[in-house]
This record gives C-alpha cells, structure tokens and sequence, in this order.
C-alpha cells in the first residue's frame, strides 16, 4: 500500500500524502515521547519528521520497509531536539534496585489504567532505553530493524534492550507502590 | 530460560498498551497545509531555475560575442593598447559570470521550511 501512495506523491499528487499522516502519525508520536518525553516537542519533531520525509520521498531507496525510512528521520528529528532542549532535560540517572514486579497485579488493572501506568513509566526511562524498548516491540522484536532505524549496533541494542526491561520492571512497581 | 521467556511474554503484553495517540486534533491539517506551500514553492522555484539557466546560457553566448566589441569600444574611447583593452574587457566578463554563476547555485540550495508557530 504504501508503494501505491509513494509513486501518487511522487507524480506530484500532493493530496496522497495525508495517507502516511494517518497511518503512522500516532507510531512517530508515541516513538517521539520516548526520546523527548513532552507532548509539544513530540509533536513539533513528529511534523518536521513528515515534511523532511515529503522532501525526500523522492530519494527513498525502497531497500527497506517505508516505516523503517521514516522511523529513523523520527528518531533522529527527536534526537536534535533533545539535543537542542538539553537545558529543558531532566536527569534521568541510573534506576537502582532489582524490585521484582506483581505481573498479575499490573495485568489485572483495566487497559486504561494500565496504559497510563507503562506509559508514565516510559516517561522515567532514559530516552534511549524507552525508544529501545518501544521500538523492539513494535517492530515484532526484530534487533536488525531497530538497528536500522536507531542506527546502533546490535550488541548495542541487545544491551540497552536488557537494561530497559530491567529498569521498566523497577519503574513500573515503584509506580503501582505509590498508586496504592 | 523459562524466566527468560515470561519475561519476554510480559512486556510483548504490556508494549502493545505503550501507543499513544496524537493528542492534537489539527495536526493532519497543519502538516498538510505546510506541505502544499513546499510543493507549491518547489513548483515555482523549478520554473525560475529552468528561466536562470536559460537566461545564463543566453547571456553568456551574448557576452562572449560581445567581448571582442567591448574590447574595440575601449581601445578607441580611451586610447589603450588593444591587449589591455582585452584584458579589462575579458576580467570584468569574468567577474559578472562568476557573480551570476553563484546566484545560480543559490537557486539550488533549498530554503528550510520554517514552523510559523
């Protein structure tokens, strides 16, 4: 599908586009909150992620999936802005303990609660870690595709993957803790 | 490895709950209205560059031509040696192709689309 519409926008038919704003808006934000972790800075880096990517879908090599190209112009939109908000940033520091988390008792609060819960615990994760582990999961656990799009290495990805799980277990029973 | 795996089952069920969804409602529109004035100004931008490289090309073949007539002009308006007549004739051709040259080139560097808000 996404073929069809890249050659629709290519052949000048500028109205096409709208069709990669609806399908992948939501991915490039929740990808973007992880780096930037501020709704308004997510959403600022997620627009200059679609009109950089409309600028260059021209030059798309069609050598790996469209959502694979544009993840990583979203990452690495969100990066320079992270990088341009340093002063904004809050320091995320190193996430002691090895708190062993109640699965159930998470699993069994309903979806809304328990979207807001994992995504709050996102929130505390270093950028790098919560983009990991939002990127492996919703790549169906692919290590290469999150190369592709970070740019890492993979021992890099397998590192920061096993850091963020361990880091998110400790998060995510600090949070249920203080919501009791 | 069972731990591994419960492990790895658990946050499969707990990232799929991590989407968010864009919290701005205008945010299709806005993107799409940005895009329409990019390809608009790429369209006119492309219709200038077409008419720059024209008028370069033309103004060089007629600046070439014209250089021996130039050089002549200044020979007999100021009473110089004809080599040096050439010389003036020929460098300030030089400069001005070079000045047009540069704008030329500037036409090809994109302008960066700046948010307005």
């Amino acid at each position: 599908m996404d073929e069809v519409y890249i050659r629709k926008v290519c052949d000048g038919d500028t109205e096409s586009f709208r069709y990669f704003l609806t399908t992948y808006k939501d991915w490039a934000f929740s990808l973007a909150m992880s780096v930037v972790k501020d709704e308004f800075h997510a959403e600022e880096a997620v627009q200059e992620a679609f009109i950089l990517a409309f600028r260059k879908l021209s030059s798309f090599n069609h050598k790996s999936k469209f959502s694979t190209w544009f993840y990583r112009i979203v990452v690495n939109e969100s990066f320079k802005l992270l990088k341009k908000q340093k002063k904004e940033i809050v320091d995320f520091g190193e996430i002691r303990g090895t708190e062993v988390i109640n699965e159930d008792a998470l699993l069994a609060l309903n979806n809304d609660e328990q979207s807001h819960l994992i995504n709050e615990g996102l929130k505390k994760l270093a950028p790098n870690e919560s983009l990991a582990l939002r990127l492996f999961y919703l790549e169906e656990e692919n290590v290469k595709t999150v190369c592709e799009i970070t740019g890492w290495s993979e021992s890099n990805v397998k590192v920061t993957l096993h850091r963020a799980r361990k880091n998110m277990k400790t998060v995510l029973n600090r949070l249920m803790r203080s919501s009791n | 490895m069972a731990e591994s795996r419960s492990n790895e089952e658990f946050f499969s069920r707990i990232m799929g709950k991590s989407k968010l969804d864009m919290p701005y409602p205008d945010f299709e529109d806005r993107v799409m209205q940005s895009i329409a004035t990019e390809a608009k100004l790429n369209t006119s931008l492309s219709g200038s560059r077409k008419l720059a490289m024209v008028c370069f090309a033309l103004g060089t073949v007629f600046g070439l031509t014209m250089n021996g007539f130039v050089s002549r002009s200044i020979h007999y308006l100021f009473n110089i040696s004809q080599d040096t007549a050439r010389l003036m004739s020929y460098t300030a051709f030089l400069l001005f192709i070079l000045i047009q040259l540069d704008n030329i080139i500037r036409l090809w560097s994109h302008p960066r689309h700046k948010r307005s808000g």
